[in-house]
């Protein structure tokens, strides 16, 4: 029964590997995006865990009030590790980071002060600022600078990137019901004979319909394979990228894939989108013809 | 069987192709329907076969009135009929084979018995040897007999034929005309349009058209 359905469904093979790309490539646009927001997501989470505190001191301060201070971090319990970085230390670093040397950088004093960067080991930005908030009373402190700021600024942009890209997949998918809907009326129009005749000799509408319907299911299972295997290829290709990359800086970055049920829903609703753009443009043209 | 009660059939916007029709067919008969051109022959088939509504009257087949009834029932009643067209309507695009079995699909026959019915359509037209020839590579003859196979494929117990013998020459036609008579002996109701008679013909029930009236019907 589906085969002799599939052999009346009257889509050419080359308009047929036309539409898996079509509708392939609809759908790998907004999958891509999808991936890399996931992704940043998640670097950006790694981060929030890494964020550090920097607690710089005052110019003046005496070796008691920084023991005092020490002492403190290392009692608390938010706090995972600290390290002391000397003013010389930190001044002589960032010297020879940006270049500098003793005699042509116009200072002549070392404008850094000691600091100690604390790693908490929460992420709940409520103890970080009570944290925060507990250092800055201590004696002998110049600033206490929490550097989440810019995870959160990133946070919200990959949130209103997830919106962008629902807002853009909904007007994909409506661009793929015209494109799918037309190609199966123009489909039915140069089948009018065989429409015409059929039903003045009894077929009733759904056989009139199926073989239009299964040229549709076709179309979007096709489509919804194409764009999972080559987002699957995508991941994989970056993988590999990724892992040269990795091998220059020692920083760890893999690309998460989609699972399983994502590449699964991706087939689904290209499955989805095209029966039901089939189905309603069969149904308008059958009254037609 | 068939039967017109005052049939009222217009055309948008034209005059009335049918006036007042009333008449009754009754099962196993051979009816011709002749007049001239533009008579409304082909009208009053397509009113039979619920293709065109009628516009006033009532049309009442095997006791159910086509006037009223639902446009999902109408396929069904199609069925019950074996249509031969004026303009043949085959489809061009398919061999012969594939032109036959697509009438046994529409019926919801199996898979496995169309092969075989195909085949003795084909065989009782005289076409068998030509079931992988596209129709377009028929003669006129021949392709009026294979849209004859394909109306009697699923054995309908009426056949209805619009002009089947309209441009063939005489030697074509009669042996078109001999393909009813036998499914006539055989218990066929065949329904026959046509603007020219046959001898045969004088032995059968006739509605005579004109411009819409029926002027005469002769029973023998
Ligand atoms: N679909 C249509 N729309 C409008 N007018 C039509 C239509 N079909 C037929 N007519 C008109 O109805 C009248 C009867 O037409 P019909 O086809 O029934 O004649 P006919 O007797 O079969 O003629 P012929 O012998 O030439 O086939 C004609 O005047 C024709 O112009
Ligand atoms: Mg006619």
């Amino acid at each position: 029964m589906f085969l002799k359905a599939l052999q009346r469904s009257h889509a050419s093979l080359l308009s047929t590997l036309m539409m898996f790309l079509v509708i392939g490539i609809t759908f790998i646009l907004p999958s891509v995006s999808f991936l890399l927001v996931q992704n940043l997501k998640s670097i950006s989470e790694i981060i929030q865990q890494e964020s550090q505190i920097s607690i710089f001191l005052k110019k003046d301060i005496s070796v008691d009030a920084k023991n005092k201070i020490e002492k403190e971090l290392k009692n608390r319990e938010e706090i995972s590790s600290y390290h002391f970085v000397k003013k010389e230390e930190a001044w002589s670093k960032l010297q020879k980071s940006m270049g500098f040397n003793e005699s042509n950088n116009g200072l002549s004093e070392n404008p850094l002060p000691d600091a100690f960067f604390v790693s908490p080991n929460t992420v709940n930005p409520n103890q970080i600022l009570d944290l925060k908030l507990s250092m800055d009373k201590l004696e002998g402190i110049d600033q206490v600078i929490v550097d989440t700021g810019w995870v959160k600024k990133l946070n919200s942009v990959l949130h209103l990137a997830n919106k962008a890209i629902l807002l853009a997949s909904i007007l994909l998918a409506s661009m793929l019901t015209v494109v799918i809907g037309n190609t199966i009326r123009l489909q039915m129009i140069s089948h009018h004979e065989e429409i015409e005749l059929s039903k003045l000799i009894g077929a009733t509408n759904p056989f009139i319909r199926r073989p239009f319907l299964y040229s549709g299911f076709i179309y979007g299972l096709g489509g919804g394979l194409t764009a999972a295997i080559s987002l699957k290829l995508i991941v994989i290709f970056l993988n590999q990228t990724v892992v040269e990359v990795e091998a220059l800086y020692g920083a760890k970055f893999i690309i998460i894939d989609l699972k399983l049920i994502q590449y699964l829903s991706i087939v689904g609703s290209s499955i989805l989108i095209a029966v039901a753009a089939s189905f309603a443009s069969i149904n308008q043209s059958i009254k037609r013809l | 069987m068939i039967k017109f009660d005052q049939v009222h059939k217009r055309y948008p916007g034209n005059l009335e192709a049918l006036q007042n029709i009333t008449f009754e067919i009754n099962a196993g008969e051979l009816v011709f329907v002749t007049g001239p051109s533009g008579a409304g022959k082909s009208t009053l088939l397509k009113l039979i076969t619920a293709i065109e509504p009628p516009t006033l009257g009532t049309i009442i087949f095997e006791n159910q009135n086509l006037s009223q009834i639902k446009s999902t029932a109408i396929p069904y009643i199609r069925r019950k009929f074996g249509l031969i067209f004026q303009d043949h309507k085959l489809l061009y695009d398919r061999n012969c084979f594939d032109n036959i079995a697509l009438a046994l699909e529409i019926n919801e026959v199996r898979i496995n018995d169309i092969k075989g019915r195909v085949r003795a359509a084909l065989d009782k037209v005289g076409l068998l040897d030509r079931e992988k020839s596209m129709p377009i590579s028929l003669s006129g003859g021949e392709q009026q007999r294979l849209a004859i196979a394909r109306a009697i494929v699923c054995r309908p117990s009426i056949l209805l034929a619009d002009e089947p013998t309209g441009n063939l020459d005489k030697k074509y036609a009669d042996e078109i005309m001999r393909l009813f008579y036998t499914f006539h002996e055989i218990g066929v109701t065949v329904i026959i349009a046509t603007h020219e008679m046959p001898e045969e013909s004088k032995k059968h029930k006739q509605l005579y058209l004109q411009e819409g009236n029926l002027t005469k019907i002769t029973e023998y």
